[in-house]
């Protein structure tokens, strides 16, 4: 399991573990040091004693009697140490006088005056070798190795015992800790897990910790995104059924008023009106194909070459200009005679199309709409300039969303023009911007083509 | 009946407007929120059909000014959106029924017949009074078993009495019945007509009163 209670507790309490016997084994060979220090000096002591009592004894002994070379052994006293601790005394020519009932037959060691380490049947022993005045008598005191090593080790291991009992507590304590520490975490799981899936309100960050403070919110900047990419969802299909919908229901309720009509004239009348309506019908799935055609499918690549922009301006306003001398509308084009990009001819069509066909629809009857042509430095800027109602500055951004109307418009488009145009712009990576036309009325929509 | 129609959509509206002139109401027609509201300040209104996507005002914004000022005309939504939360929001913000687009006309027709008998407080689908029977669905209009036939503009005012039976009305109450905007008002119509509806259902069910307007007592 990947928790991190159990992987905080985890290395916790191997890191104390480690910590507390890495102080055990400084301690130990601390002790070791220092038990060596006492225990030399202890080992001096005693043969520089037995050298001064013993050494003098055994001189008048041997003056008594004749030496018969059989060194006496001194019985031990039967304390548990005693067989670690054992002591030689030799005359002038190596010959034991006098031995421990520990001590071996053979030398302790060399005779040479100081501390030596031997090892006597496999065993190790620190030996202190003193001579008397006139080198007559070599006391050996040695003792086993093993002594010091149990006294540091018991040392050690009386500081290592309450690791052993705390442990359990310590993790004890540390899996509580931890899970209080966390406990932010569960609150924040707890909120998510009950929320009802459609609100997307921010989380309560009241009283959390910096460290989850990022995490909440990445959190709610997700919330967000997820919520405004919903509204719109929503926004787009409220504004869809209302665009696709109405023009059916106008088509029935004129059909069936035609069907009703009391008079031949109301008949005419409402058949007529059902052509428009159809042709309104047309003209919106129209729109819909194209907005489709222009939806970027994985793998397909816009075919891009060298186009005329004034050529295209010229053909385009061509195609329109029955339906401006229709409303008697002034259509004017002013453009260099040739202003050549890098970019789709028949999409630019379609945006130059869009952008006239809409400046003609909301301008009223009598009105103006002049479409000009620049090349700046680096780009060609097209604007498309009407006398028409314009568009308010708040509206300015939504009315490239699909099916957005603007409420009062009283033109019969299909919402999608400029959804339209706003595509095309993005795939010449051409930038587009709204702004009033002449002298504060009406509508000015100019983009800007990179020149490559 | 004058009903006010609220709808943005000039071919809808349009349709809406004669087809219920067809059905036999009086309609006046607005294309947003705004005049809507001036509209409902300025006249009585029977009902109020109200298209849910409207400019200025949206049509929800409207219906919570309506009910909020005490107004309980009866009103019926036109909408494209068709969830049921949609349906569940535009009910509760103070309609009393709800059309989904496309719809049938002859289906509207039947609906804001509903609506007002409701709100006449007439659980039948005819009005009886006396002899007379009507059937506001047909306009067929009987008297002692036998049809009568009544001109458009008669029929709306007997409904209008009916409707409003023991209270008197003006003449220029009546009138509003009759004539939506733009309709010449002929001036003395309403006399003629009454004249031609007593000629044909007797001199005795609607009265006179003289300075006040007319009347037709209660069943």
């Amino acid at each position: 399991m990947n928790s991190l209670r159990t992987k905080l507790l985890v290395s916790l309490l191997a890191i104390i573990s480690v910590a507390w016997l890495a102080t055990a084994g400084f301690i130990y060979y601390d002790a070791h040091h220092e038990i060596d220090e006492l225990f030399d000096a202890q080992l001096a002591q005693s043969a520089h004693v037995l050298l001064a009592q013993a050494g003098h004894d055994l001189k008048d002994a041997r003056e008594d009697e004749d030496d018969d070379g059989i060194a006496t052994e001194i019985a031990g006293a039967g304390h548990k140490y005693e067989r670690k601790i054992a002591f030689q005394i030799h005359d002038e020519h190596g010959r034991l006088l006098l031995r421990s009932a520990s001590a071996p037959v053979e030398p302790l060691a060399r005779r040479e005056n100081g501390y030596a380490e031997v090892t006597i049947a496999g065993k190790s022993w620190r030996v202190y070798t003193l001579k008397d005045a006139g080198n007559e008598i070599l006391v050996q005191v040695g003792e086993r190795h093993e002594v010091r090593n149990e006294l540091a080790a018991s040392v050690a291991l009386r500081l290592l015992l309450p690791l052993g009992v705390t442990l359990p507590v310590l993790a004890l304590l540390i899996w509580l800790a931890v899970g209080r520490g966390l406990s932010p975490l569960r609150r924040i799981s707890c909120e998510v897990e009950q929320r009802d899936p459609s609100n997307l309100a921010p989380l309560e960050g009241h009283g959390v910790p910096v460290e989850i403070a990022p995490l909440l919110h990445a959190l709610n900047t997700l919330l967000g995104r997820l919520d405004q990419a919903l509204e719109s969802e929503r926004r787009f299909t409220a504004d869809a059924a209302h665009e696709l919908r109405t023009p059916l229901a106008a088509l029935k309720i004129q059909a069936q008023v035609a069907r009703r009509a009391e008079s031949e004239a109301q008949r005419v009348t409402a058949l007529d009106n059902l052509i428009v309506g159809v042709d309104r019908a047309t003209h919106l799935i129209g729109q819909l194909l194209t907005l489709a055609r222009l939806e970027p499918t994985a793998g397909s690549t816009v075919m891009m070459a060298s186009c005329d922009v004034a050529a295209i301006a010229r053909q385009v306003l061509a195609g329109l200009a029955p339906a401006a001398l229709e409303k008697q509308i002034e259509l004017e084009l002013a453009s260099p005679a040739a202003a050549t990009i890098r970019g789709n001819a028949d999409m630019l069509a379609i945006l130059l199309r869009n952008l006239v066909d809409n400046a003609i629809r909301y301008t009223p009857g009598h009105g103006r709409v002049s479409v000009s042509l620049l090349v700046e430095q680096g780009r060609v800027r097209l604007e498309v300039t009407d006398s028409g109602p314009g568009i308010p500055e708040q509206e300015r951004q939504r009315v490239f969303d699909r099916f957005y109307r603007i409420l009062g418009s009283d033109a019969a488009g299909s919402g999608l023009g400029l959804s339209i145009v706003k595509r095309i712009a993005d795939v010449h990576a051409a930038s587009l911007a709204l702004a009033d036309g002449e002298h504060g009325a009406g509508l000015r929509v100019s983009v800007a083509f990179p020149l490559n | 009946m004058r009903l006010l129609l609220v709808e943005d959509d000039p071919l809808l509206g349009d349709g809406v407007r004669v087809g219920l002139q067809q059905s036999g109401f009086v309609v006046d027609w607005v294309k947003d929120g705004q005049a809507a509201k001036l509209a409902l300040q300025a006249g009585a209104y029977a009902l109020v059909v109200l298209d849910l996507g409207l400019p200025r005002l949206s049509g929800t914004d409207l219906l919570k000014w309506l009910r909020g000022s005490g107004n309980d005309t009866p009103v019926l939504i036109l909408t494209a959106r068709d969830t049921v939360a949609d349906r569940v929001n535009g009910l509760d913000s103070g309609a009393d029924d709800y059309l989904i687009k496309p719809f049938d006309l002859d289906e509207l027709g039947a609906r804001i017949r509903a609506l007002l008998r409701r709100a006449g407080g007439r659980a039948a689908p005819l009005i009886v009074h006396g002899q007379l029977e009507i059937d506001p669905a047909t306009r067929q209009v009987m008297l002692a078993g036998k049809p009568v036939e009544l001109s458009p503009r008669e029929y709306a005012i007997l409904l209008a009495l009916l409707e409003g039976a023991g209270r008197s009305l003006s003449r220029e109450q009546l009138e509003q019945c009759l004539y939506g905007w733009g309709d010449e008002v002929e001036s003395n119509a309403v006399e003629v007509h009454i004249h031609h509806l007593r000629k044909k259902l007797g001199a005795e069910l609607i009265r006179t009163l003289r300075g006040v307007g007319y009347l037709v007592d209660k069943a």
